[in-house]
């Protein structure tokens, strides 16, 4: 073992990072920003200040570590792939697990100077009482073993990507799904009750650590003894794909099958995690609601298993079958091997998965076991059909998987429309407060196969809660299980007939089609099914075309298929999270929570898309290119904003009527005003923040530092000129004048909040204009 | 054709800083010139070529590219110079066609003709067949190709190119350099910064000499060479007696050192003008059995070395 060097040159490199201090003055910033804000508000009554102010921050700790770790660390190793620098350390005598322990160690160094530059503002707390030592010591064994999972996340996504964008945005996401078994883990080990924190994610550990007096230091040691263990496998898979650099083909599809196998790996060991901690929760005794709602969230977790191990083994076993011209794609012996393997794997959760659900089903309202067995079965079957007919159509295991799930959330989103028709249809209305889905027939026959996959491919468990199939109020309208067996039955066996008819066609025109040794390019042949128009190629080519006339700068954002997918991502992710709650509508506050969270998330995907527009242009010379050309510094940043709005316009779209239809329904109840402008205070800064993550883009070298200082800038304009006007507002009229009323106070903040943001955007346009006319943030 | 010079710089600055990376620089280069400019690392090449681009605005002095000024005139400059810079610029996932259509676009060349210029420029550089391909896929000497094609994009009369065939196998050189007299054929001035000066001493029919952002020389090559050598340098072998020829030699007043080396004798002659068939005349004339007569020329390179210190900034 040989760390020394790796060590030694890396610390030596990130010294040199701007990134690695302003991180952390980020971090201790956002910190003290937050004790500020809170010690000076309301405190919550019978609670210790110490306590309540130790959990909010460490809350906010957790956070930042999760995103920052990642972050510092995702460029580690795709930098040095793209610098050439990994293939000339491998050819000296460092092992690959050398680098990735070196590099390990390094980033840990530098990731821990955020840690301890949050430390003085995390012992205030401490100072004030309130808060014991095995508060203290739970607290630091989370964050240890978030932190171990964070820096390996990034890691691991580092060996596998090249660019620093992607690396990045695949680190941080992969940090944040990696972290959830140790989430669940918490959650089923202490017992806390998950619901309300799946709304506000920021509360998350906050419940964790009130509830962790009722844990002990057995269950902590097993929970640091959890995250060591998947740091130590995301290390070794790291070392074991920089081994791999040599033999690293042209095309993508090795590393898409690296990255595919990586996530399913993460999904059953999540699952292993959720039911190791369930196991020990139920040892140790946690019960009532905590317990149900873990269990709950277990099945949750379950349900989609089945389907998806089958639409898995059968693509990936289609493909690896030696059948002649089954398959576009020919893995080789040691991918079919790794297949099998894959299938063993697969065919064990899959049962072992409904056993456990159903195991776990003990008590109302939870449901039946053999509910869950019933579940679980045709959710099997449905997987196996959908991955059949979709690899017979595609003939290839990545896109026939996407397809597979493509179709599930198909047949979902139909079964929903029946349903909601069928409660229209009774006179029950969508938009009331029963459960107009669960109490559905139609709901019934179709739902409870399907129901999970869509879970799985929306991400949005809270889904779930609202329509309360699997639990909650609406179980005793569930149908028997000797009807629901018959309902799967017949369901089940109508979708296997319809498959039977349709396969032939699929499987013989498609045989004849294709050759067996067509490009094996599984990602470009993804990035075709799911990039690019299936339909109206002829149409999408003009309308590109005309782009390109009208603005070239703009054509060049418009047509990476990265700004298309992340585009139409955003507004789906804005459809799922918004209209279960829509659906279910209890509360008009907890829908415009949820709008206000969404417009923050959206900002930061602007501010990212935005800080990283311009980073390949300035690296690579284009823009010294592009400068000497007759198009004007005008047009090239009216062209980029331009294209970054069109990226994000069906988002904005979506969420513009959300809130229209919110402002309807608050028209006729009498809640307060201060949700609907916090949402738009939320909303305001994707005025200016596009302008201000392109000048950012210009202005620094690396993507993550853009980002943050757009994000930055995006709230301090918001709050900045607000605090202003409120101070001064207050000292002119008191709390008299506009401030006595509650409406005017509102109109009078959200008016200062949309002229700061105006004014920022323009002077970011001027800016923009002046800098690349002149040339300034262009030239080092 | 009009007579105005193509490119004309008058005391051209720039500064970056403290320093001074182009010190009043004043060249003229004609209309169908292939006009090699020539400098150590960091001697201002490259700055003078951005100015010449609009990339840069200079410091002090002037520019102007065919009559326009490149400060107060850009948009017009910007169509008729073609600028290759040392590096590729270039989209790695996009086709060459795409790559090529994009700053058709930003030339404003109307969609209707562009698809005629793309197939024009890759069959002017050979680069046909590759039209379909990922840019990310193509060797050194494709992407070189493809930049001289998207110079030539918009049919510029005056091309500006850094280093162009740097990093090139011979072959893919050689080619380059095949593409670069075409385009002077074709009526294009060319202003070509480069290392390898054997291949601009045939190339070029003018160079400029820059050290430390200064204009030490611009003229034809055979100027530099001239006011370079002490004397012209004539080689002579003979079979008869060496000392006899060195003494037949040594008499005439236009030779000023007859000195043996290699079974030779080195003559150099007092002057240019001397026309070096003097030397054998003297010979012949003498009696020595002459065999080898062979003038001596500096090359471009021993000229750079012998007129530049080496300073770099």
């Amino acid at each position: 073992m040989n760390v020394q060097p790796v060590i030694a040159r890396e610390l030596i490199a990130q010294s040199r990072q701007p990134p690695t201090y302003w991180v952390r003055v980020v971090g201790a910033a956002v910190v003290m920003a937050v004790f500020a804000l809170l010690s000076s508000g309301p405190l919550r009554p019978g609670r210790e200040l110490g306590e309540f102010l130790f959990e909010a921050l460490n809350v906010v700790a957790y956070h930042l570590i999760l995103l920052c770790v990642p972050l510092l660390t995702a460029d580690s190793i795709s930098g040095e792939k793209r610098d050439g620098t990994l293939g000339l350390l491998l050819l000296t005598p460092l092992q690959a697990r050398d680098i990735v322990l070196g590099k390990a160690i390094s980033q840990a160094l530098r990731g821990s100077t955020l840690l301890i530059a949050l430390v003085p503002m995390l012992l205030l707390p401490v100072l004030l009482g309130g808060v014991g030592w095995r508060m203290a010591l739970a607290t630091v064994v989370v964050h240890a073993s978030a932190f171990g999972i964070a820096l390996t996340a990034g890691l691991v996504v580092s060996s596998l990507a090249t660019g620093p964008v992607r690396a990045a945005m695949g680190a941080v996401l992969f940090a944040v799904v990696a972290v959830m078994p140790l989430n669940f883990l918490l959650a089923t080990v202490f017992g806390v009750d998950l619901w309300p924190p799946l709304f506000l994610p920021a509360q998350w550990l906050s419940g964790m650590i009130i509830a962790q007096t009722a844990g002990s230091l057995p269950k902590l040691g097993l929970l640091f003894a959890g995250a060591l263990a998947a740091t130590g496998v995301g290390l070794w898979q790291a070392g074991r794909q920089i081994a791999l650099f040599w033999q690293e083909s042209e095309d993508s599809t090795d590393r898409l099958r690296a990255v595919v196998d990586l996530w399913i790996r993460v999904v059953a060991l999540g699952t292993l995690a959720t039911q190791g901690g369930l196991l020990v929760a139920r040892s140790g005794g946690a019960g009532g609601s905590a317990q149900d709602s873990g269990l709950l969230l277990n099945l949750l977790w379950l349900a989609p298993m089945p389907f998806l191990a089958a639409a898995v083994t059968i693509n990936r076993l289609a493909a690896a079958a030696p059948v002649s011209g089954l398959s576009a794609t020919k893995p080789t012996a040691e991918q079919r091997r790794s297949d099998w393997r894959f299938f063993w794997v697969w065919a064990v959760l899959a049962a072992l998965c409904p056993l456990l659900a159903s195991l776990e089903s003990l008590s109302p309202p939870q449901p039946s076991p053999g509910f869950m067995l019933v579940n679980a079965a045709t959710l099997a079957g449905s997987g196996v059909i959908a991955g059949v007919l979709a690899f017979a159509w595609r003939r290839r295991w990545a896109t026939g998987l996407a397809w597979s799930l493509v179709l599930s959330a198909a047949l979902t989103a139909v079964v929903l429309a029946m349903a909601g028709a069928a409660a229209i249809w009774r006179g029950e209305g969508i938009l009331k407060d029963t459960n107009a889905l669960a109490d559905s027939r139609v709901s019934q026959l179709l739902m409870s196969p399907l129901l999970g996959t869509a879970i799985f491919v929306s991400g949005a468990p809270a889904f779930l809660s609202e329509v309360h199939v699997f639990s909650g109020v609406p179980v005793e309208s569930v149908a028997p299980l000797a009807r629901m067996v018959v309902e799967n039955s017949v369901g089940l066996a109508l979708a296997t007939v319809a498959a039977a008819l349709l396969l032939p066609g699929l499987l013989g025109r498609r045989l004849r089609a294709i050759p067996a040794t067509a490009d094996r390019d599984e990602a470009r042949a993804l990035r075709r099914d799911f990039c690019e128009p299936l339909m109206g190629r002829r149409w999408f080519a003009s309308r590109q075309r005309r782009r390109l006339d009208l603005n070239p700068i703009g054509w060049l954002h418009a047509r990476q298929w990265s700004a298309r997918l992340s585009g139409w991502g955003w507004c789906l992710a804005a459809v799922i999270t918004q209209v279960p709650v829509f659906l279910n509508l209890r509360s008009v506050e907890v829908i415009l929570a949820q709008q206000a969270w969404l417009f923050a998330a959206l900002q930061a995907g602007v501010a990212f898309a935005a800080a990283g527009s311009f980073q390949w242009e300035k690296r690579s010379g284009v823009l010294e290119l592009v400068l000497v050309t007759p198009i004007s510094a005008q047009q090239l940043v009216r062209g980029r904003w331009a294209a970054l709005l069109r990226q994000f316009l069906p988002t904005l779209v979506v969420m513009g009527l959300l809130l229209v239809l919110t402002v309807r329904l608050l028209w006729h109840r009498s809640v307060s005003l201060g949700p609907l402008a916090a949402v738009l205070l939320a909303a305001m800064p994707l005025i200016s923040v596009p302008l201000a993550g392109l000048y950012c883009s210009l202005r620094f070298r690396s993507v993550l530092a853009a980002w943050l200082a757009t994000c930055g800038m995006g709230l301090a304009i918001g709050i900045g000129p607000l605090l202003v006007a409120v101070g001064i507002g207050r000292i002119l009229w008191g709390l008299s004048g506009p401030f006595a009323s509650p409406l005017m106070g509102w109109v009078l903040v959200t008016a200062t909040a949309c002229v700061s943001h105006l004014a920022a955007a323009r002077v970011f346009w001027r800016k923009l204009v002046a800098g690349l006319g002149g040339r300034r943030l262009v030239l080092p | 054709m009009d007579t105005k010079p193509a490119v004309e710089t008058f005391n051209l600055t720039r500064l970056y800083g403290e320093m001074v990376a182009l010190n009043n620089l004043s060249l003229v280069v004609n209309q169908g010139d292939l006009f090699g400019f020539i400098g150590s690392n960091g001697a201002g090449k490259t700055t003078t070529l951005r100015i010449l681009a609009t990339f840069l605005a200079p410091s002090g002095g002037r520019a102007e590219i065919l009559g326009h000024d490149v400060v107060k005139d850009a948009d017009a400059v910007r169509h008729i110079i073609g600028y290759m810079p040392d590096f590729f610029g270039v989209y790695k996932d996009m086709e060459v066609t795409e790559y090529l259509d994009f700053f058709g676009a930003c030339y404003k060349i109307p969609s209707t003709q562009r698809e005629k210029v793309v197939n024009d420029v890759l069959e002017l550089v050979g680069l046909t067949e590759k039209k379909g391909a990922l840019i990310g896929a193509l060797s050194r000497g494709m992407q070189q190709r493809l930049g001289l094609a998207r110079v030539l994009i918009h049919d510029p009369q005056v091309l500006l190119l850094d280093e162009p065939a740097s990093g090139l196998d011979p072959r893919a050189r050689i080619e380059v350099m095949a593409i670069l007299q075409e385009l002077q054929r074709l009526g294009k001035t060319i202003i070509i910064s480069s290392h390898i000066l054997s291949e601009l001493e045939t190339l070029c029919n003018r160079v400029a000499i820059i050290e430390k952002g200064r204009l030490i020389y611009t003229g034809p090559v055979q100027g530099v060479r001239d006011q370079m050598a002490s004397g012209r340098v004539v080689w002579v072998r003979v079979s008869s007696d060496p000392e006899q020829a060195m003494q037949l030699l040594r008499a005439r007043p236009e030779v000023t050192e007859v000195l043996p080396a290699d079974g030779r004798l080195k003559v150099t002659l007092n002057s240019h003008d001397t026309d070096h068939s003097l030397v054998a005349e003297v010979l012949v004339k003498g009696g020595a059995r002459l065999t080898e007569l062979r003038e001596d020329e500096l090359g471009l390179e021993e000229v750079f070395l012998r007129v530049t210190k080496g300073e770099t900034q």
